[in-house]
């Protein structure tokens, strides 16, 4: 981590110098909860939202202002809980909590292009279900040209399945869940039984004890890095330091994922990652008080084996009902006709799921199944300057991303989108002339992996439609 | 009364979304004398619009419906004295849909491929039809009221087609249609069924030696069976590759324009071939599917052939297995703006991938409203002949409606209730009404 | 015939119809124009509508330019051999109006002028045997041994990405065949690798017919060989000629009418010459059996691809008789009694007696298409006269298909297909820049992006 951190330092340097303060003029801001600003503007300093109000609100003169009339103005969406731009879902190994995301995470992916084009400015990137306990996690925004710059977040959560993988049953997918904790234990007794020796050997008295009470006195000398690098991750989330992404695919798996949270003590850190199944555990869920992530199929179909009638439940109206705060997914990705984000939403309306609600579950309950809700989600002063600018109200079939800010630099315009033609159309556009071919941004204006608690970092500046790598 | 005023109201409500007025005898409509000749069993729909399908709207708008048919459409019409009117409040009414290259509604378990020869226009989808397939309530609660239920892809020259009407009583489902017959050119017909291999390795020709494995080989058996359909009409000579009597005269019946001809066509040279294949034996035809329509937008034009175009890919779709990618988005748009007549069609698509969902991808990528309409409607229903039955809501037709919790298409909007003949199919607490079949 | 055979009868032409020179009014009566369509005529763009492809093919509207491309030395690989160093070439509907030096030739006003000074320029490259065409996936119809009616015109896709590669490479004429993996697989198509629709590419329909006498059919056909493989082929080409004749006899007002055959109608052209045999042929025995049977017994216009391993030994037979031999993909054999490495260019060359006509292909995708100038260049690194180099490329496999009117040398009247290299595409180091198909523009290194 070495050279990042250099990366980091010599990059902050550049993006302080390029402080900036942009406003969004004349456009509807809509906020997730519904209300709208007629004519609004939207001032953003140094990455952050300053000022959100009607016409009246004083911009600064330095501000770059972007006209919005006619449009509307909404928070950046979230995709809470994906794995775009990994290579592939899950490593071939059950128990893998010591890898990580950010060596396989593609920064030249389209999938990333396509979330900015399709109004998406933060991605938790994670890995898949088809696991036991899965590796690091990391939040990102879908620009950059390495990871580092891209990194909101790193090392952020972990995926655990109560869901079998392929191939074997709840059983054995519980008994190496407990295996792993076990095992980890006795890695940490191990260590702590030597460290506690070690100690009493710089001690002129030593005190010999049974080995058990070694590792319980030598506990408190250890340091992450006396473990195995196998164990750390898994050790620092075994005491609470980490959020948990537990994936319940169906509601007996929720029942069985809310004990094993209870019996580890991780239930505070968890996050439901559930399947169409699960909505028949709505209840439990909404006494476990935690996130809730929704598969990206919405629609649960069941047959009765006695009968062979066949029913259907759309699942987001259940949680709706139930009043408990859900997250949704695209359904595939958005190089399918039906896999935009917006339009789950708007999915959810179409079946009688209150706006205000389909609305938050892509905006500010992202945020806050991602422990960014403070941050992100919504258009307020003091949360990063994500804002997209639409062509029209985010549930209509004919909006489009007209503009995206993020964190108040312009990170996709459609009018310079390039390859939007040629998806849009089919055709082919001729290649840029070899001297006017649009190289990606220099890296110089990028952003540090800086932490969340630190104010915004901004993403790199010109990148133009984001398509230009 | 078929409809429960209390049912009314309150699935209305529930949405939201709709504020539905009242729901009232017509006597508190001024009653004009003309209307006495109504009878009074006649079924009103008032709505905010009344989407007739052939571009015409009325604002608000009201149906009247008599024995299954629509007696007539428009802003304000003379009421029979005592009939049941409706007031759907903020809703929009259109057409029922009507998809004209339908493949839902087959056994799930055999389908209708038929795997004994690649050449069979003797027979008919009919027959292979599931009329109680889950499928056709999938449809209902798309709104789609009318389909076309096209030949299977897997032979090179597939069976008649069917059209029957997605809800009712099961005895009145079938709607009389002209014959179509479908002919599948480029990697469907020639990879998609069993077992296309050397004969030698069965120990001679048998039901797995199909016979196609490339484009080549379909380009031939749609040659060489249009070959014998000649021989055998005008000299009686049977077919040497095993052509039933019945098949080769169904193919002259094709060669003498007495049954219509379908090309299921993806890929820019695919198209090519169709038209190479059309040519020597001088048929006209119209395209299903035509996924490349836009790089062959100029052939479109030039010859006049007219599309049935789709699916634009979805989650829930199934073809990306072959070749063809997802389609120009805006292809509708272009066929539209160069004037080539199309409709729209979702496949084997329901739900998400849909036929509502098809317009508004369409209307998405640039096709206006009305023509999007229209594709879905009573376009459709020209394709197969039925334009004097259903596809629009005109007296005389069909009466076969969809009542919409919204602007149709729109991404947030739904059917709420879908009549056939009148009758709801699909009612407003979403169920599907079968008391009728 | 299938009496004899018992089992065999699947592996013919289909189940075949008997065949009778009995009248039939059968093919007249019908409203097709059959005889044309199944010979199509060799002349493209004659069809009232190319398939769409203007949204990614050009404009079909758009003349094609006037062009004045000036270089520092034109190869015209013309029968002469003739270079003209410090030229301009003036290209005018598509075609090449006149190749002479800068300070002879005056351009007119209106020509765009191409400034290629320091580059060659060079005849567009053909290549004889070619399956990139169109999909891979359509190459063999695995079905039957032979498949007299398939066409690999249903298969043509002119944006594939290997053709347009292929302009990279300075490719612009290729014949494109079925597999090998039937004896007889279907007709070839002489197609441009640049165009604006398939009517636009198509050079001439058929182009040939395909024949693989042996060498991968056993493969798919577990448990048959040369003696039945060959009997078969010959048995089909015979019912062809006979067909043929009957049909000549009825023309020339000696004979009834036959009956239509959607068999053999195709035919009809190869056996009058029309286009050739191009025949995946290579080892002593089997391409000697090529010489036998398809060129002397059978009489057909043969041309003989692939020829590799040993058949270089018959290099005295095929001069003799004049026929061509297009070589490749591999273009070394190993003599395992010499012990050495022979070129198989100029194997064939020495036992030809240095009269062989000689050409290479690249059997795309074994090779990619635009290594065709590659070939060559092992060609002549194994032995083959520097100076057969470039025709191989271009002017002898361009008269092998008969299309040497058309395409294979830089001069006046001659579709304009030609490439500007860096230096002799022979010598690796040199790189093609610029490549005009058919009077256009196709490839442009500087604007379009450097492909190969």
């Amino acid at each position: 981590m070495v050279l990042s951190s250099l990366l980091a330092a010599s990059l902050l340097a550049a993006t302080t110098a390029l402080g900036d303060s942009a406003a969004v003029r004349g456009g509807t801001i809509l906020q997730p909860d519904g209300t709208r600003i007629e004519k609004g503007i939207v001032v953003i300093e140094d990455g952050k939202v300053t000022a959100v109000g009607g016409p009246e609100t004083p911009i600064p003169a330095a501000a770059t202002v972007l006209e919005a009339d006619g449009k509307v103005v909404f928070p950046g969406m979230i995709l809470a809980h994906t794995q775009v731009g990994l290579d592939i879902p899950n490593e071939n190994m059950p128990i893998a909590p010591f890898v990580n995301v950010y060596d396989s995470i593609e920064p030249n992916s389209a999938e990333y292009e396509e979330c900015l084009r399709t109004g998406i400015t933060t991605v938790h990137a994670i890995q898949g279900n088809n696991t036991v306990i899965g590796g690091l996690s990391r939040i990102i925004r879908p620009q950059g040209d390495m990871v580092e710059y891209m990194t909101v977040r790193p090392d952020y959560a972990l995926k655990i399945s109560i869901t079998p993988r392929n191939g074997f049953n709840r059983m054995t997918q519980l008994a190496e869940l407990r295996r792993a904790f076990a095992d980890l234990k006795a890695h940490v007794d191990a260590v702590a039984e030597r460290r506690y020796e070690e100690e009493q050997k710089k001690k002129e008295e030593k005190v010999l004890v049974l080995p058990d009470e070694a590792a319980k006195q030598g506990l408190a000398h250890v340091t992450i890095d006396d473990l195995d690098a196998r164990w750390r991750t898994l050790w620092r989330a075994s005491k609470g330091e980490i959020p948990l992404f537990v994936h319940c695919d169906r509601a007996m798996d929720v029942s069985n994922g809310i004990a094993w949270l209870r019996e580890a003590k991780l239930l505070e850190k968890a996050v439901f990652v559930v399947g169409t199944e699960a909505h028949k555990a709505a209840g439990a869920l909404k006494q476990a008080g935690r996130p809730v992530i929704l598969s990206g199929a919405l629609v649960h179909k069941e047959t009765d084996p006695l009968t062979g009638k066949e029913s259907e439940v759309f699942v987001p109206k259940v949680f709706a009902d139930a009043g408990l705060p859900f997250v949704l997914q695209p359904n595939g990705f958005a190089f399918n006709a039906d896999g935009l984000l917006w339009y789950q939403a708007a999915r959810c309306v179409r079946e009688g799921v209150a706006r205000d609600v389909a609305l938050k579950s892509v905006t500010q309950w992202a945020a806050d199944a991602i422990g960014m809700g403070d941050t992100l989600g919504s258009i307020a002063p003091g949360k990063w300057g994500n804002v997209a600018i639409l062509s029209g109200d985010p549930l209509d079939q004919a909006t489009v991303v007209e503009k995206l800010l993020l964190e108040g630099r312009l990170a996709y315009d459609r009018a310079t989108d390039r390859r939007l033609k040629e998806l849009a159309t089919g055709q082919e556009l001729a290649a840029p002339s070899a001297e006017a071919a649009p190289t990606a941004a220099p890296a110089a204006p990028a952003a540090p992996a800086a932490p969340a608690t630190e104010p915004p970092a901004a993403p790199p500046a010109g990148g133009g439609s984001g398509s230009g790598k | 009364m078929i409809l429960a005023p209390m049912i009314l109201v309150q699935s209305f409500l529930a949405p939201g979304a709709l504020a539905l007025a009242a729901v009232h005898a017509a006597d508190s409509v001024p009653a004009d004398p003309s209307a006495q000749k109504l009878r009074a069993d006649a079924l009103v729909l008032q709505a905010a619009e009344v989407h007739v399908g052939d571009g015409t709207v009325f604002k608000p708008g009201l149906v009247i419906l008599l024995d299954g048919k629509v007696v007539a459409a428009g802003q304000s019409l003379p009421l029979p004295a005592g009939a049941n009117v409706i007031d759907c409040g903020n809703a929009v009414i259109t057409p029922g849909l009507v998809d004209a290259a339908c493949q839902l509604g087959t056994s799930a378990l055999f389908g209708s491929a038929e795997q004994g020869s690649e050449v069979i226009p003797q027979l008919d989808m009919w027959d292979a039809l599931d009329l109680y397939s889950k499928d056709f309530e999938r449809l209902v609660a798309d709104g789609v009221t009318t389909v076309f239920i096209t030949g299977e892809a897997s032979s090179v020259i597939s069976a008649k087609g069917t059209a029957v009407k997605t809800g009712g009583p099961i005895g009145e489902r079938r709607v009389a249609v002209k014959p179509i017959v479908k002919a599948t050119l480029g990697p469907e017909s020639s990879q998609r069924g069993a077992g296309n291999r050397s004969p030698s390795r069965f120990g001679g020709v048998n039901y797995t030696a199909r016979r196609p494995t490339t484009r080549m080989g379909s380009a031939w058996v749609f040659r060489k069976a249009f070959h014998d359909a000649i021989a055998f009409r005008d000299a009686g000579k049977p077919s040497n590759d095993g052509l039933e009597p019945d098949a080769m005269r169904a193919l002259a019946d094709v060669l003498a324009g007495k049954t219509a001809l379908r090309m299921q066509v993806r890929e820019a040279l695919d198209f090519y071939t169709s038209v190479k294949l059309a040519d020597e034996f001088g048929l006209s035809f119209t395209y299903e599917y035509a996924t490349e329509a836009a790089q062959c937008i100029d052939l479109l034009v030039a010859r006049k052939l007219p599309v049935i175009f789709g699916p634009v890919r979805t989650t829930d779709s199934t073809f990306e297995q072959f070749e063809a990618a997802q389609p120009a988005l805006d292809t509708a748009r272009l066929l539209a703006e160069k004037g080539v007549p199309f409709c729209l069609t979702a496949s084997d698509a329901s739900g998400e991938g849909g036929l509502p969902r098809q317009a508004g991808v369409a209307i998405r990528n640039g096709l206006d409203r009305a023509r999007a309409l229209r594709a879905v409607t009573s376009d459709p229903a020209a394709m197969v002949g039925l334009e004097g039955r259903v596809g629009r809501l005109a007296p005389g037709l069909d009466a076969d409606l969809v009542v919409w919790n919204g602007m149709p298409f729109d991404d947030t909007a739904k059917p709420v209730l879908v009549l056939i003949h009148g009758r709801p199919v699909l009612d407003l607490q979403g169920k599907f009404r079968k008391e009728n079949s | 015939m299938s009496l004899s055979l018992g089992w065999f009868a699947p592996l013919l032409v289909a189940p075949l119809a008997p065949y009778s020179g009995e009248a039939s009014d059968a093919a007249v009566a019908a409203p097709l124009v059959a005889p044309a369509a199944a010979a199509p005529a060799a002349s493209p763009a004659t069809s009232p509508a190319g398939i769409g492809g203007a949204p990614r093919w050009g404009t079909a509207a758009e003349p094609a330019p006037r062009l004045a491309i000036v270089v520092s030395k034109v190869m015209t690989v013309a029968e002469n051999d003739a270079v003209v160093d410090n030229a301009v070439i003036l290209v005018k509907d598509g075609r090449i109006e006149k190749v002479g030096r800068q300070s002879e030739v005056a351009i007119p006003e209106g020509y765009q002028v191409i400034d290629g000074k320091g580059l060659w320029a060079v005849p567009g490259f053909v290549d004889c045997h070619d399956h990139v065409g169109g999909g891979l996936s359509d190459l063999n119809d695995g079905v039957y041994l032979s498949n007299p009616g398939l066409d690999s015109l249903h298969t043509i896709d002119p944006e594939n990405e290997n053709v347009r590669n292929a302009l990279a490479g300075g490719v612009t004429t290729v014949l494109v065949i079925p597999g090998s993996g039937n004896n007889m697989s279907g007709f070839g198509t002489i197609i441009k690798t640049w165009g604006r629709s398939i009517d636009d590419v198509v050079v001439r329909s058929p182009g040939s017919l395909k024949i693989a006498q042996s060498g991968n059919p056993e493969r798919y056909w577990y448990g048959i060989g040369r003696s039945f493989m060959n009997w078969n082929t010959r048995d089909t080409l015979l019912r062809a000629k006979k067909y043929h004749s009957a049909w000549k006899a009825f023309e020339e007002g000696r004979g009834a009418k036959p009956e239509y055959s959607p068999y053999f109608h195709g035919f009809r052209g190869l056996i009058d010459k029309k286009f050739p045999v191009t025949v995946h042929t290579q080892i002593y025995q089997v391409v000697a059996e090529t010489i036998q049977m398809l060129h002397d017994e059978l009489g057909l216009w043969t041309v003989l691809d692939h020829s590799e391993f040993d058949a270089c030994e018959l290099g005295a037979e095929t001069a003799k008789r004049d026929m061509f031999v297009i070589v490749g993909p591999r273009s070394i054999h190993y003599d395992r009694r010499d012990r050495r490495i022979a070129g198989l260019c100029a194997e064939w060359l020495r036992t030809g007696n240095g009269k062989q006509k000689l050409g290479v292909n690249t059997d795309a995708p074994v090779l990619p298409q635009e290594n065709l100038p590659l070939q060559a260049t092992y060609a002549v690194r194994f032995g083959l006269p520097r100076e057969r180099g470039l025709p191989a490329l271009s002017r002898v496999p361009a008269q092998a298909l008969g299309i040497f009117d058309r395409v294979g040398s830089l001069e006046a009247g001659k579709d304009a297909d030609i490439a500007l290299w860096t230096g002799d595409p022979v010598d690796p180091s040199s790189a093609c820049l610029f490549t005009v198909v058919n009077g256009r523009i196709a490839y442009d290194s500087k604007t379009m992006g450097r492909r190969y």
